[in-house]
């Protein structure tokens, strides 16, 4: 018998042993037993801390399908006259992009471009000082239990304070179009914000306000692709 | 918005599930509430988009068919776990449940080949058998028989290989041509 012949074989047998399982479930008696409510397997999330709110309020989105590599370099729609961007060449370039903004007076922002599957554990490493097994049952919290889970461990480990700090420092965007100059006032260090496929962080040099206008921060920012 | 085949395979789940909670009592000795367990992880491993992805999911019949297989093997993944914690059954504790293994004598003498493999099918570890039937049944790829079967991708292209070359020695004992 030939490789192909038995296979042909092997996949009439299966479909047989298909359809006799069938016959042998249809002959058991049923389990009087109220079906168990079908529930989706819920996926791996991302975090997202929700700076809108006082307390630490996750929200969470689909991550099983997010990339992890880049699959494009950021580009940079509008640069002033007199800017200059120097690439980090040292960086991974499938997982990480950097890039240093440069005026007159010296580096202004630096930006960072990640796949959008590093925007979990980034955010954990932004939300407190954790030990690094914390962290990682941290990251292990979220992945099996969610947001409910999350908010417990986070009420265990004090987690709260360093949301806190980081509300008054950092602002988390659902997209950099959401950014507006009022946003930007003197105690935002950091920025980050997601798209589809990646995952932005922008620090803000702290001498970065006294030498640039807001509006040219936004403008720069805004005009990031893709 | 649910995914249409989830839907379908939604509604099989509850048509059938009493008879499916029989079929994982029967694997663990009865216990009913265990068996609502395997059910249900058997649920969650195939409502996955995904994880139906390019399988024919209009057919109930064959839905009936991923689920029964999916049920059966979470049932015996946890008679598995359990063993590994508990004392091992009595002797006559298997006594109810079918035997799998027809011998080698019923399949030698079946005249066509088909029918001596699905005799053979029969006789290989209840995981191989399942993966045989998704993959040749079902037109399953190994990514998403490992994700119902809770196996790794590698193992499932393993035990895939080594249960065909087990069924095609099966089959040169029972007279049929050198493969």
């Amino acid at each position: 018998m030939k490789q192909q012949e038995f296979e042909a074989r092997l996949q009439a047998a299966c479909r047989d042993a298909c359809r006799q399982d069938l016959a042998a479930l249809d002959a058991l008696t049923p389990v009087d037993a109220a079906p168990v409510r079908p529930a989706r397997r819920r996926a791996r999330r991302p975090l997202r801390v929700d700076r809108k709110q006082d307390a630490l309020v996750i929200g969470l989105e689909e991550k099983a399908a997010a990339p992890e590599t880049i699959p494009e370099r950021m580009e940079f729609g509008y640069l002033p006259d007199g800017w200059t961007v120097t690439w980090d060449e040292t960086a991974d370039t499938e997982k990480t992009c950097r890039a240093t903004l440069s005026d007159e007076n010296g580096p202004q922002l630096w930006v960072s471009q990640y796949p959008l599957a590093y925007e979990m554990e980034a955010i954990s490493y932004k939300v407190t000082d954790l030990s690094p097994e914390e962290r990682q049952e941290f990251l292990d919290v979220i992945e099996s239990q969610g947001a409910d889970g999350l908010r417990a461990f986070a009420e265990e480990h004090g987690l709260a304070p360093g949301a806190e700090r980081m509300e008054q420092n950092h602002k988390t965007l659902d997209s950099i179009t959401d950014l507006t100059a009022n946003m930007l006032n003197d105690r935002v260090a950091t920025l980050s914000w997601a798209t589809p496929d990646c995952w932005y962080y922008v620090t803000l040099a702290s001498t970065g306000y006294e030498t640039v206008e807001r509006d040219t921060v936004l403008r720069i920012l805004q005009g990031i692709t893709p | 918005m649910q995914d249409p085949a989830i839907g379908r395979l939604q509604a099989v789940y509850c048509a059938d599930y009493g008879r499916l909670v029989a079929a994982a009592a029967r694997i663990l000795q009865g216990d009913v509430h265990a068996a609502q367990d395997a059910v249900q992880d058997a649920w969650l491993r195939l409502a996955d988009p995904r994880t139906l992805a390019g399988l024919d999911t209009d057919t109930p019949e064959r839905l009936r068919s991923l689920l029964y297989i999916t049920v059966c093997n979470a049932a015996r993944n946890q008679r598995r776990d359990r063993a590994r914690h508990e004392t091992p059954l009595a002797e006559g504790g298997w006594a109810l449940l079918p035997d799998p293994a027809p011998g080698p004598e019923a399949a030698a003498e079946a005249a066509d080949a088909r029918r001596i493999l699905a005799a053979a099918l029969d006789r290989l570890d209840p995981t191989d058998r399942a993966i045989l039937l998704l993959q040749y049944g079902h037109g399953c790829t190994s990514a998403q028989i490992a994700a119902l079967l809770g196996l790794r991708r590698a193992a499932v292209r393993k035990r895939a290989q080594r249960a065909r070359q087990r069924l095609q020695d099966w089959l040169r004992r029972a007279g049929q041509q050198t493969l």
